[in-house]
């Protein structure tokens, strides 16, 4: 509604220069890839400027406190002098650290989440590549993640760090069943992985109203996924510190921050996505619509954050295979059913 | 019979999970009750203790006699005092009367020791400087502030 017509202008526009100056055709392409690559990134550097601050104001008005109120209006701004003092820090590299992958480990975290938001329908027609795979291109690229957190645990030198990896590890592959699985039942409802065509689909009715149980394991499962509260096991502080990230300071714990928080929204807006009628929504631009419904996923997993304790290993571990999983499978054989039937 | 059991106990876990949602929904909802602090301040009962100070006499002066009770009950020993003897006069004559508020206490013994009023907790407790020697309280700036006549010890 907004995104989709700015886009398209500016294409034509350059696609005028490309023929006014007599340029190679293939300009065309790499220019848009180029402006879907600024948007991106300049989408996430804001959405994870604004999450931090939210997560803070939130937190702090759970325990009734303010949080950050001297920068800026209620500490808008705050965000903003952090990441600019993370700027200025000394990049510390430990002596016993396995240097190449301690350096390129932040980046292997980070790379798949911007790249997981290719196939993220912002609107009408805002979506970059509608993948055909879209949704198990999203769950495959989302996974890769779990590379860079163990190859930064291990590459730390660090006890503490080699622990928090391997939890990371253990506990994302281990809630990546769930979570596919959940996200399968939308699947055979929609008929299609492709993210317009299951946001197409919701037109009339929410999946969530036909999918509660995979609503609920999806949530469940994605809390997993991104580490948060009650399975925040793999940084637990009062266990291992901070887990994987404990040695590194400075712009590669930046990117780390970077990638847990827009990993946090990238979940969330699967989960309007696929759950609650992705852009849908009356009168108001669909941006307004999907971003809405995202951030009161965010919203929920803060509000997770501050009301449930972590859960311990083996618990964190029964629950997904023992419980989460043979859920899945049961709301995949009911709706397998019911389609057959129906 | 295990199976409802554990039904039971999985209906009853959900539940408290919602009600914890609850709670926490309820403190988000409340006001904060933070005071931010330079901006505010915290509204200072009638009997707040804050510094020690001297309480003046009817001639505006101090009503010290140098018998040095302070001096042996304070447990910081932030109390400096100086004395001489002088013919014709009962008792000390007082020279000079220093207490070092950086070693203060904020104990108020030497208040409860004072058996000539001569000593009071004032209601001041922004007592931050630069310099460690303004931390430094003669006669004059112990003087310098005085309790209200309801509160006189």
């Amino acid at each position: 509604m907004i995104i989709h017509p700015v886009l398209s202008w500016l294409n034509e526009w350059w696609q005028g220069v490309v023929a006014t100056y007599g340029l190679p055709s293939c300009f065309v392409p790499a220019a848009q890839m180029v402006v879907h690559a600024i948007l991106i990134g300049g989408f996430i550097a804001v959405l994870v400027l604004f999450l931090i601050w939210l997560t803070r104001k939130v937190s702090a008005h759970i325990q009734q406190r303010f949080g950050p109120m001297r920068v800026g209006w209620h500490g808008s701004v705050q965000t903003v002098a952090d990441a600019l003092k993370l700027m200025q820090k000394e990049d510390t590299t430990p002596r016993s650290c396995d240097r190449p992958v301690f350096n390129i480990a932040p980046f292997l975290a980070f790379a798949p989440t911007i790249v997981a938001f290719v196939v993220i329908p912002f609107g009408d027609g805002a979506i970059i590549r509608d993948l055909n795979i879209g949704v198990l291109f999203l769950f495959a690229i989302t996974t890769i993640n779990v590379i860079g957190v163990i190859s930064g645990g291990w590459a730390s030198g660090s006890k503490y760090s080699l622990l928090g990896g391997f939890r990371s590890a253990a506990q994302l592959v281990s809630y990546e069943v769930p979570l596919v699985l959940s996200a399968l039942g939308v699947i055979m409802l929609a008929g299609s992985m492709k993210m317009g065509a299951i946001v197409d689909a919701q037109s009339r009715i929410w999946f969530v109203a036909y999918q509660p149980l995979a609503f609920v394991i999806y949530i469940i499962a994605a809390t997993a996924e991104v580490n948060r509260t009650p399975f925040d096991i793999p940084e637990a502080e009062q266990e291992i510190v901070a887990g994987f990230n404990v040695e590194y300071s400075g712009m590669k714990f930046a990117m780390f921050f970077l990638a847990e928080f827009a990993n946090m929204f990238l979940i969330a807006a699967i989960a309007a996505t696929l759950f609650l009628g992705g852009w849908r929504g009356p009168w108001l631009p669909g941006e307004f619509w999907f971003l809405a419904k995202s951030f009161a996923i965010v919203l929920l997993l803060m509000f997770f954050r501050w009301t449930y304790p972590r859960l311990r290993v083996d618990q964190l571990m029964s629950f997904a295979w023992k419980f989460l999983l043979p859920l899945a499978f049961l709301n995949l054989i009911i709706t397998g059913l019911i389609l057959v039937l129906i | 019979m295990r199976v409802f059991r554990a039904i039971g106990r999985l209906v009853k876990g959900t539940w408290w999970l919602f009600v914890g949602m609850v709670t926490t929904t309820k403190h988000f909802l409340r006001r904060a009750i933070t005071i931010q602090y330079p901006k505010e301040r915290f509204e200072q009962w009638p009997r707040f203790r804050g510094r020690v100070a001297m309480v003046a006499g009817d001639d505006g002066g101090h009503k010290c006699t140098a018998c040095a009770q302070c001096i042996r009950v304070c447990p910081a020993a932030c109390i400096t005092l100086e004395r001489h003897k002088e013919g014709g006069v009962k008792g000390f004559v007082v020279d000079g009367y220093v207490i070092d508020i950086g070693l203060c206490i904020y104990c108020g013994l030497c208040v409860e020791v004072c058996n000539f009023d001569a000593l009071a907790m004032v209601p001041e407790y922004e007592m931050s400087v630069y310099d460690k020697a303004e931390l430094v309280y003669d006669i004059p700036k112990l003087l310098s502030r005085q309790l209200e006549p309801e509160f006189k010890k």
